[in-house]
């Protein structure tokens, strides 16, 4: 797995259209599928068409650790909404070719041993998202908040507010443009929305500082 | 033991070398602040929060000892001799941890000048090669005496001891003292410098403080200390 091109989703990360376990081929459908037929019970209810197998795996969110004192907002008690789609693959515990008719199968592929180092967390800790950027977390600032206002510019994206999950949750697709869009994701980085440093084409840790005021 | 004695070898070298060159904050965020390393050679990633935190760690902070806050940096396996535990215990009320927890052992890390700043991401477990030195390094960088430094993991207890204001007392712009302590309401080094010298809440011209120390630098005379400290 490369890194991202900034140039849509064919040819990026992404795209799996040329994969032999990719059995129909197609870009867009390992992940989203225009009519489920209804045909993978454990997808009812998911949202945005789609049509991969979630992870069942109960995590231990950042927020649960000790330093939950250093978390302002309402915290999920588990991965919700997008971050749970991500975690589905991303996590370790659902293959990748577990999408459309295959949904419901046993998977072959998983990132760990196929796409090693997109793993999250890590090999040796799935299920711990302690040491992972809080997600389902509400973002917000308050008066005294080192966060910026979700009305402030965030990457090409508009406003913080515009990468937020419902309910102005954090989520992976807040810092991630995980269909590596021309002019949302940085070329050259994981998907990123604002370049991390200077080689990248943006200020040292600038992604961080478009939340942070540090 | 060789590889500490290496370790204090090479800090102080360093320590020769780097002189003053740390400033005192700006308050003026975290960029271009003492603690802005992003232009120094030995960060191989050339990022300001990495040194520090990273947002996947893959693992790693379990290694670092599971501190949490998302930490990428090596931290120190020093054992410190607290203040509470010197002959001046009779003077804390608070409950008193017995060793350094939370975020002061994450800023030990490199201010006990043991760990090098280069220990961070991928590096960390490596062997250090730039270290802090001088008025930066806080306990005796020997020893890890921290009794002559002013108490930390020990809980703010105004009703046991009177010589304390309330904790919902204003601290700086912060709002108020407990804003400022940790977990359990531990004091920590957090609780007067604020490392990210973040605008409205480092003094411009201090060593990250809250609240201005002197009249020089825009406060009262001890207005840091006094903040807490009913004297």
């Amino acid at each position: 797995m490369g890194h991202g091109r900034g140039n849509g989703v064919p040819g990026s990360p992404h795209d799996f259209s040329t994969e032999p376990w990719n059995y129909r081929r197609e870009v867009c459908v390992p992940c989203h599928v225009p009519h489920d037929q209804n045909a993978s019970p454990s997808l009812q209810g998911v949202g945005i068409l789609w049509n991969h197998r979630l992870s069942e795996r109960r995590y231990t969110m950042y927020a649960e650790a000790t330093f939950t004192s250093f978390v302002d907002g309402a915290a999920d008690a588990e991965p919700t909404g997008t971050t749970k789609m991500c975690l589905g693959c991303h996590d370790g515990s659902v293959g990748i070719d577990q999408f459309g008719a295959r949904t419901e199968g046993a998977g072959h592929i998983f990132i760990q041993f196929d796409y090693a180092g997109a793993q999250i967390p890590g090999p040796t800790l799935m299920g711990y998202l302690t040491n992972t950027h809080p997600v389902g977390v509400v973002y917000s600032p308050g008066p005294t908040s080192d966060l910026r206002d979700p009305g402030e510019p965030m990457g090409a994206s508009g406003s913080i507010g515009d990468v937020l999950d419902r309910g102005s949750r954090v989520a992976c697709m807040s810092c991630h443009d995980v269909h590596d869009a021309s002019g949302e994701s940085v070329p050259g980085t994981k998907l990123l929305r604002v370049a991390n440093i200077g080689r990248a084409g943006g200020r040292p840790s600038g992604l961080c500082v478009s939340c942070h005021r540090k | 033991m060789l590889k500490k004695i290496l370790a204090l070898a090479a800090a102080a070298v360093i320590a020769l070398m780097a002189g003053t060159a740390l400033a005192n904050g700006n308050g003026a965020g975290i960029a271009n602040s003492p603690h802005d390393f992003s232009g120094d050679s030995w960060n191989f990633r050339a990022e300001i929060c990495r040194t520090c935190h990273v947002p996947h760690d893959h693992g790693r902070n379990e290694a670092l000892g599971g501190l949490g806050l998302l930490w990428n940096h090596q931290t120190t396996s020093q054992t410190y001799l607290m203040y509470a535990e010197d002959t001046h215990i009779q003077f804390i009320d608070g409950a008193a941890d017995a060793e350094p927890t939370g975020t002061t052992k994450m800023c030990l890390g490199c201010h006990d000048g043991t760990v090098g700043l280069d220990q961070f991401d991928a590096q960390a477990g490596n062997t250090g090669t730039v270290f802090i030195g001088g008025g930066d390094v806080v306990p005796n960088i020997t020893t890890g005496d921290l009794s002559n430094t002013h108490p930390l993991g020990v809980v703010y207890d105004a009703a046991a001891d009177g010589g304390l204001f309330p904790m919902t007392n204003a601290m700086g712009n912060s709002g108020t003292i407990q804003d400022v302590l940790e977990t359990g309401n531990k004091i920590a080094c957090m609780s007067c410098h604020d490392v990210h010298d973040a605008p409205g809440e480092a003094v411009a011209g201090t060593h990250l403080l809250r609240v201005a120390n002197t009249v020089a630098a825009g406060g009262a005379a001890s207005g840091l200390c006094l903040t807490c400290h009913d004297k």
